[in-house]
């Protein structure tokens, strides 16, 4: 089995250091090999909306950096691990500059109805993977939490085309252990 | 009328026209109808050095109004929305006071309008936190069909639209609250009426369109034409 960890943490944010510290050791105990993409050293330019990858290109951003190897590692891997600072209840900005970079080379350029609504089809003919995000929140809140745990159910569901997605919210003002069960539970549920 | 400092923020990355771009043009021809002088900004253009970030962050400190035209990516906002964002929350929240200072927000989708209701909770959990006046967020559908296009050269598809924008404008002229209900309900009649499986076949027919003359800039030409066969 293959996971993919996608981390666009700061590099000096303790709680998600301390997050993927167990995270790895969780991985290695179960045999899994990982692939650690830390974003904030890595430069990736922006998403600009040209659209190159549904017209010109399909499937192919026009820039060359990582943000064009992204969706080959997620296609790739069995689990893939999201971990952002929960901003706003979304995304980070340096999560969310490679994360839809990644997100429209994965989709086709046509649409189709799931669950009552259009969303584009998959432009790559294989399973995609299942989804663990885990939001790094400075302290407990519960609006943030909600709008986090909703953008990841739409996502997985409209754009990453995931079979199943679990949401860990870590808290700097959790204690390690806490956070140790919170990710164990989460992540024997992803591999049922 | 009282003069107001008025942002009209462009959240589209994209170089050129934008439906984001066109939004604010219009918003800002009717504010200037009400001998207000709105300032436009497109986000992407001040985040590329400290000093223009430090221009942005003072337009800001000194406005009274801030609407933002944004689109949606992946059910949220751009980067560099959530970029520009963090800089405010960062420099403003200790700093400097927000709580007259008025934030609307104009999110828009290439499907339906529906989808834009996280990237609004995002963008109202934002005003909360930097202390804005958060004075509405309005969703549009299917708004790739107008392409960047000025909204006064589709009268037929953006009256509904023009007629939200001027009542946003005027209301914020006056400083008067944003009527939420009646300008969610202009923008909720649809750019792409029909069913759902009008919508997916017309949405296609165009996708295709564009993937065999690979170019998008006039891309939505082939979903005029046919929506005037439909509808006309």
């Amino acid at each position: 089995m293959k996971c993919l960890i996608i981390n666009g943490c700061p590099t000096n944010d303790k709680t998600a250091a301390t997050c993927s510290k167990y995270l790895t050791a969780l991985l290695t105990e179960h045999q899994i090999s990982n692939q650690h993409v830390k974003l904030a050293e890595t430069y990736i330019k922006g998403c600009i909306g040209c659209l190159n990858c549904f017209f010109k290109s399909p499937g192919e951003c026009r820039f060359k950096d990582l943000g064009r190897d992204l969706p080959q590692y997620f296609i790739k891997s069995d689990i893939s691990v999201f971990m952002s600072p929960v901003t706003f209840g979304g995304f980070s900005a340096c999560f969310a500059k490679a994360y839809n970079r990644m997100v429209i080379q994965l989709e086709s350029h046509l649409g189709e109805v799931a669950c009552g609504e259009l969303r584009r089809r998959k432009r790559f003919n294989t399973a995609h993977p299942s989804v663990l995000a885990i939001g790094v929140i400075p302290a407990q809140d519960q609006g943030a939490e909600k709008i986090f745990t909703d953008l990841i159910q739409r996502n997985t569901r409209l754009h990453l085309h995931s079979p199943s997605y679990e949401v860990v919210i870590m808290s700097s003002d959790q204690s390690v252990d806490q956070m140790k069960q919170q990710l164990k539970t989460s992540f024997a549920n992803i591999r049922r | 009328m009282q003069q107001r400092s008025i942002i009209l923020l462009n959240g589209s990355p994209k170089p050129g026209q934008s439906t984001s771009g066109a939004m604010s043009d219009f918003m800002a021809g009717h504010f200037e109808k009400n001998n207000q002088e709105p300032k436009q900004v497109k986000i992407c253009a001040y985040l590329k050095s400290d000093e223009k970030v430090r221009t942005l962050v003072e337009y800001i400190k000194t406005a009274d109004i801030v609407i933002l035209f944004t689109p949606l990516y992946v059910d949220s906002v751009p980067y560099h929305v959530i970029k520009f964002m963090e800089i405010i929350r960062e420099q403003l929240e200790e700093h400097h006071t927000n709580a007259n200072k008025k934030f609307a927000v104009f999110c828009q989708s290439g499907m339906e309008r529906t989808k834009n209701r996280v990237a609004l909770e995002i963008c109202k959990c934002f005003a909360g936190t930097a202390g804005f006046d958060f004075a509405g967020g309005f969703a549009l559908g299917f708004a790739g069909i107008l392409n960047g296009l000025p909204l006064p050269n589709l009268n037929r598809l953006t009256g509904n639209i023009q007629k939200a924008l001027s009542i946003t404008a005027d209301c914020l002229s006056q400083g008067n609250p944003i009527p939420g209900e009646t300008v969610n309900k202009l923008l909720a009649k649809p750019l792409l009426p029909g069913p759902m499986f009008v919508k997916l076949f017309l949405f296609n027919s165009t996708m295709k369109t564009c993937l065999k003359k690979k170019d998008f800039s006039n891309g939505l030409k082939p979903l005029h034409s046919k929506l005037k066969l439909f509808f006309s």
